[in-house]
């Protein structure tokens, strides 16, 4: 095997928005709609896709509320996102490792 | 903001670069959701100004103390609740570290209610002043951890400690006023400070 197999890592995470969006709920406890899409830079239109698919991965948990009579959607990552979360990243830890061996080996 | 558009969007070429921006993003969304210190700087003035008229009230003997106490604590719990709620509000945004810091500070503000109100009725007595000194150093120094700050540890913490030994040692009427200095000194500069470092992180941002 000469490439990284990307077949390892979790399709739903690997795409840099959604993976930009985990990261943040994963350092947090909650997050609302407006402070993600402020953080990502991402449009409503473009967040609400990647979110929707988040959330039918049950990797996030919604939550709709009012603050001052103004409807807000808040955010959470849950036990299963958390958990694929890590996996995510131990899974590119590896390949990280893999590469840096096959490096080596390479200039061997 | 964390990452940029362009970043979000091009596809991960490798794992070290994966990494490397999950760690950006986890980074700066913590760094961000740090408290504003609106909480220090609120109750650094008002319980400095509730000891000031306490040791008035002392001086003339006016026999008020512990219902102007029961009105600075009640009346500073409310606010302090109000700062909380909107803080949270406006950062849309909870973190464990956040949760962290409200339950020490809770725990805190329930333990010196206690042992200023009916310590007062009891066995206390002029030590309490020494007591809360002492316990609020506890706090700053469980705080400056959560935001990993090592002034906040040993500047406010030390200080107040030490102002708490010295209201032991040297008792009288005159601690009240000591600790109306230790809430300007210790409270009230860390919370200025705390703002303005979450200021300037809010336009770094």
């Amino acid at each position: 095997m000469t490439d990284f197999d990307y077949q390892q890592l979790d399709d739903i995470i690997h795409s840099r928005i959604r993976l930009a969006i985990m990261a943040l709920l994963a350092s947090l406890e909650t997050a609302e709609f407006t402070y993600i899409r402020e953080k990502i830079g991402a449009t409503d239109g473009n967040l609400s896709v990647h979110l929707k698919k988040l959330e039918e991965a049950e990797y996030i948990t919604v939550t709709k509320t009012f603050v001052d009579r103004k409807p807000v959607t808040i955010y959470t990552l849950n036990k299963k996102g958390r958990k694929a979360f890590e996996l995510y990243v131990e899974r590119l830890e590896q390949l990280l490792k893999q590469s840096n061996r096959f490096g080596v080996e390479e200039k061997k | 903001m964390i990452p940029s558009q362009s970043d979000i969007q091009s596809s991960a070429p490798n794992p070290a670069d994966e990494l490397a921006f999950i760690r950006k993003v986890m980074q700066d969304s913590r760094r961000t959701a740090v408290d504003n210190g609106m909480n220090y700087i609120f109750w650094g003035v008002w319980a400095s100004l509730g000891a000031i008229a306490s040791y008035i009230s002392s001086v003339y003997q006016w026999k008020i103390g512990l219902y102007l106490w029961g009105g600075v604590i009640s009346v500073g719990w409310v606010i302090s609740w109000l700062i909380v709620r909107r803080g949270r509000q406006k950062a849309g945004t909870t973190s464990l570290a956040n949760n962290v810091l409200g339950a020490v500070w809770m725990g805190c503000g329930i333990a010196m209610s206690l042992i200023g109100f009916v310590g007062s009725m009891t066995v206390l007595g002029t030590g309490i002043t020494g007591v809360l000194s002492i316990i609020t150093g506890t706090g700053f120094y469980i705080s400056g951890l959560v935001y990993g700050s090592l002034w906040l540890r040993y500047y406010a913490a030390i200080g107040w400690w030490l102002g708490g030994v010295l209201m032991f040692c040297f008792p009288g009427r005159h601690v009240i006023l000591m600790l109306a200095a230790e809430m300007l000194l210790f409270q009230l500069v860390p919370g200025v400070i705390l703002y303005r470092r979450w200021k300037s992180e809010q336009s770094e941002a």
